[in-house]
């Protein structure tokens, strides 16, 4: 077989740092092949990504060790912009950066320009890029137009019609919706079926590539710990509690007891012998009672154009309650928080604070009584110790240096920091920057917390240490509103009420089962976790999470 | 930073070539140095066309043209009353009427740069530009780098959007105006100087990726001399000429001033 890409024993620390990213990896991948790369943040996927296309050791510069070999072709000594010309293109994670033009045609034609090609070449090469990946009708559209799911197919194309031999793509989904997820991997799976093209993939979303790939490795502290078959990769044990997201199919398998590593056929087969229905244990939905501390009432909302964004909405969320909303890209998630939260007045109808009497509010009468914390809620870190950032808001509020020294450290305590309290919050771990910034929010001491997509970009630990805090907030009474579109993680977590915005409109209310199962969730263009499917597929709709699905299998393994 | 944001219409200055614009942006702002009446009917023109090119849809244009206005008008009012002598004072060793007459003026031709620049980047898409500057044979890589700066600006201005806000529910806006201050500068800069980095940081990357800098680029779009734009160059060249002559058949001041100044 060709190798198309071979790196041997590759070590890199980046200038300025002393623990490596990258430590003694040999890698050897075949032409065709498809591979998946996961880990945890900061594992060094990306940073192996950026080995193979050049970006390291040329534009970040450190100590670099080992040699990379492109179809036998030693490359160590071109920078990612030679490389770039022997074929190796990149999809990048964030499809806005890489989209370098207004309009899709020239954002596509952004590296053929460079490569001087004659302006008709460009052209028919554009159209064809576009066409693999059934976006030939946008090609005079503003980019600006375009939604994530959609832009990110374009940054695809743009990568692509170069007509590379090697498509390294890093977290290509991480910014996108289930839905737009989904059809981006449909896509790059029919691309793969027709060109001659080696792929690697760097992705959390491992459910939807489990089927897709044909070689996985997983990275640990910049070290590869496994690499094989991905069959074979994700039935070890050490993947099990490596903290990465295990394909849902492999855990049913784990439950089912089946050792011999099985196709997804036979797990299903075997699965639908051992299911038993039995009686699922209530949905927790303990906050929903007493009186609302957000009442919406008949809320409609347009920005200057003629559209509705939103239309009639009435909604109550209650003291103690961890609310979901959910919605594709688009629906009117994030304006519904903005009106929430007083940046945005409703055209029509009212959003009520009964508690401090507040009818339609502004922003600055909220401070204090709502939370908001927007995508990326670290990035607002900005004092130099995690005690002076959570001492903050304390001092602004005009607390005495006693009780804010007693306060901080209580604080401090709820949210696992108190031990790295005069560290520098930027040279913490990333999951320590949440709990910093969180704790910052909390010490404003707010009564309703609203959450904004807050996990997208997160691997699995770090989302799950996310609902782990916000539950930790909830059990003092506090009210929880997380917009996300994340389908497997509110599966997978304790949440007491959903609602599904559909095109402006309340689509879907209720607990975690019955929105889950309904296929209403489908028509607001969502889709439905995994294990929904699965059980699906053997006639039980009812079955929404892990904890569901072990209840209905007679003798489950617990994984 | 809104200033080079270009507002998709389709105006007759929209339609122009680039080159003509620029042209047509160097006469204004040329000539309203040449007389006070040239400056005084040039303003009128550029107030014209930016109502025309619909340059005043730019994000918050009112607020800051108003307060560019202000700090401009009463800085140099104050600087002109005291380093030149006066006849009439209007507050006494502090404020001139020849100071307000000057300042009143230098504002004017400030005014008259920022507006016309604003009509040029707001009706010239970044890729237009890009392709014009190629067309001159400057640098692709500074080309590159300009058109992109201009491209990321509605993305960044959503950052600092995001930013401010969010920061702001933090509280600080419920406290005193030093505080207050204090607390924008140092809650508000950090945060955001780091969100633009990693985000110049990422299109470097792309660029890099992308074979940036080229050795030779191709010229996506190629843009053509239309009639209407022979007739943008005659009215420029008329305009030139017309403001050139009314300082020599016009009196130089519109009002009497000391003799000193």
């Amino acid at each position: 077989m060709v190798k198309a890409i071979e790196l041997k024993s590759i070590s890199f620390t980046y200038k300025g740092r002393t623990r490596p990213a990258l430590s003694n990896i040999d890698l050897s991948l075949q032409k065709r092949s498809v591979t998946l790369i996961t880990g945890r943040s900061g594992s060094g996927k990306t940073s192996l990504i950026k080995v193979i296309n050049g970006l390291i050791p040329h534009f970040y510069l450190g100590k670099f060790f080992g040699e990379v070999y492109f179809f036998d072709e030693d490359v160590t000594s071109l920078t990612a912009s030679e490389r770039f010309k022997l074929g190796i293109s990149t999809v990048m994670q964030f499809p806005e950066d890489q989209l370098l033009s207004r309009k899709v045609w020239r954002s596509v034609a952004f590296g053929l320009a460079n490569l001087g090609y004659p302006r008709e070449v460009i052209l028919r090469k554009v159209r064809w890029a576009l066409k693999l990946v059934e976006m030939e009708f946008f090609f005079d559209k503003e980019v600006n137009s375009l939604s994530a799911g959609q832009k990110q197919k374009i940054a695809l194309a743009s990568a692509l019609a170069i007509e590379p031999q090697l498509l390294l793509l890093d977290e290509p989904t991480s910014q996108l919706d289930p839905l737009s997820a989904q059809k981006f991997i449909e896509v790059l799976k029919n691309i793969t079926k027709d060109l001659d093209l080696t792929v690697v993939i760097s992705e959390h979303r491992v459910d939807e590539l489990y089927d897709y790939v044909d070689e996985a490795l997983i990275l640990d502290n910049g070290s590869i710990i496994i690499k094989g078959p991905v069959r074979d990769v994700f039935y070890n044990e050490s993947v099990w509690h490596s903290g990465i997201k295990v394909p849902t199919i492999i855990n049913l398998a784990r439950a089912l007891g089946l050792e011999e590593k099985p196709s997804r056929e036979e797990i299903i087969r075997v699965l639908s012998t051992r299911v038993k229905p039995k009686r699922l244990s209530n949905i927790n939905t303990s906050g929903k009672s007493g009186e609302p501390v957000l009442r919406i009432r008949d809320l409609s909302f347009k920005y200057n154009d003629k559209k509705w964004v939103l239309k009639n909405i009435n909604l109550n969320v209650f003291r103690g309650e961890f609310l979901v909303v959910m919605g594709h890209n688009g629906s009117g998630k994030t304006t519904l928080a903005k009106l929430m939260i007083g940046l945005l007045k409703p055209n029509k109808g009212q959003v009520i604070y009964p508690e401090k009497k507040l009818i339609n509010p502004s922003f600055k009468e909220l401070i204090g009584y709502v939370a908001y914390a927007p995508q990326n809620p670290e990035e607002l870190i900005f004092n130099q110790t995690i005690y002076d950032e959570i001492a903050f808001p304390l001092r602004l509020r005009g607390i005495n240096k006693q009780k804010l020294d007693m306060l901080v450290r209580e604080i401090a305590k709820k949210f696992g920091i108190e031990n790295i309290l005069y560290k520098s919050p930027y040279s913490v771990s990333g999951g320590e920057k949440l709990r910093t910034i969180l704790a910052s929010i909390y010490a404003l001491d707010p009564v309703v917390y609203i959450f904004d997509e807050p996990t997208r970009g997160l691997d699995w630990g770090r989302k799950t240490e996310l609902i782990d805090l916000i539950n930790r907030i909830k059990r003092d009474g506090k009210s929880i509103i997380l917009i996300t579109h994340d389908i497997e993680l509110v599966s997978s977590s304790n949440i007491d009420r959903i609602i599904v915005l559909n095109n402006g409109e309340l689509w879907l209310e209720g607990d975690k089962r019955s929105v889950l199962a309904s296929d209403k969730i489908l028509e607001a263009k969502l889709i439905k976790p995994a294990i929904c499917d699965i059980f699906s597929s053997i006639g039980y709709r009812e079955i929404v999470d892990f904890r569901d699905a072990l209840t209905y299998i007679s003798e489950a393994h617990a994984p | 930073m809104s200033f080079f944001e270009y507002i998709p219409e389709n105006t007759i200055y929209h339609r122009l070539h680039p080159l003509v614009k620029l042209i047509y942006v160097l006469v204004m702002i040329v000539s309203s140095w040449f007389n006070v009446w040239s400056a005084l009917i040039i303003m009128g023109i550029s107030l014209a066309s930016f109502y025309v090119s619909k340059s005043w849809k730019q994000r918050g244009v009112g607020k800051t043209l108003t307060i560019t206005t202000i700090i401009l008008f009463l800085l140099n009012w104050f600087l002109y009353s005291v380093a030149y002598p006066s006849e009439i004072w209007l507050i006494d060793r502090f404020l001139s009427l020849e100071g307000l007459y000057l300042s009143s003026l230098l504002t004017f031709r400030i005014l008259i740069i920022i507006i016309n620049i604003m009509i040029f980047f707001s009706t010239t898409t970044p890729e237009e530009l890009e392709d014009f500057l190629l067309s001159i044979h400057l640098p692709s890589s500074l080309i590159i780098s300009f058109t992109l700066t201009i491209t990321f600006i509605p993305l960044v201005a959503n950052e600092i959007k995001r930013i401010y806000q969010a920061q702001l529910l933090r509280g600080i806006t419920r406290i005193g105006l030093v505080k207050r201050i204090t607390g924008y500068i140092s809650s508000m800069m950090l945060p955001l100087m780091i969100s633009i980095l990693n985000r110049a940081n990422r299109v470097a990357e792309v660029l890099e990726i992308y074979g940036v800098p080229p050795e030779n680029r191709t010229i996506l779009t190629n843009l053509r001399f239309q009639k209407r734009d022979y007739i943008g160059l005659i009215i420029s060249l008329l305009l030139v000429i017309t403001f050139y002559l009314l300082g020599l058949v016009l009196p130089p001041q519109l009002i009497s001033l000391s003799p000193y100044v």
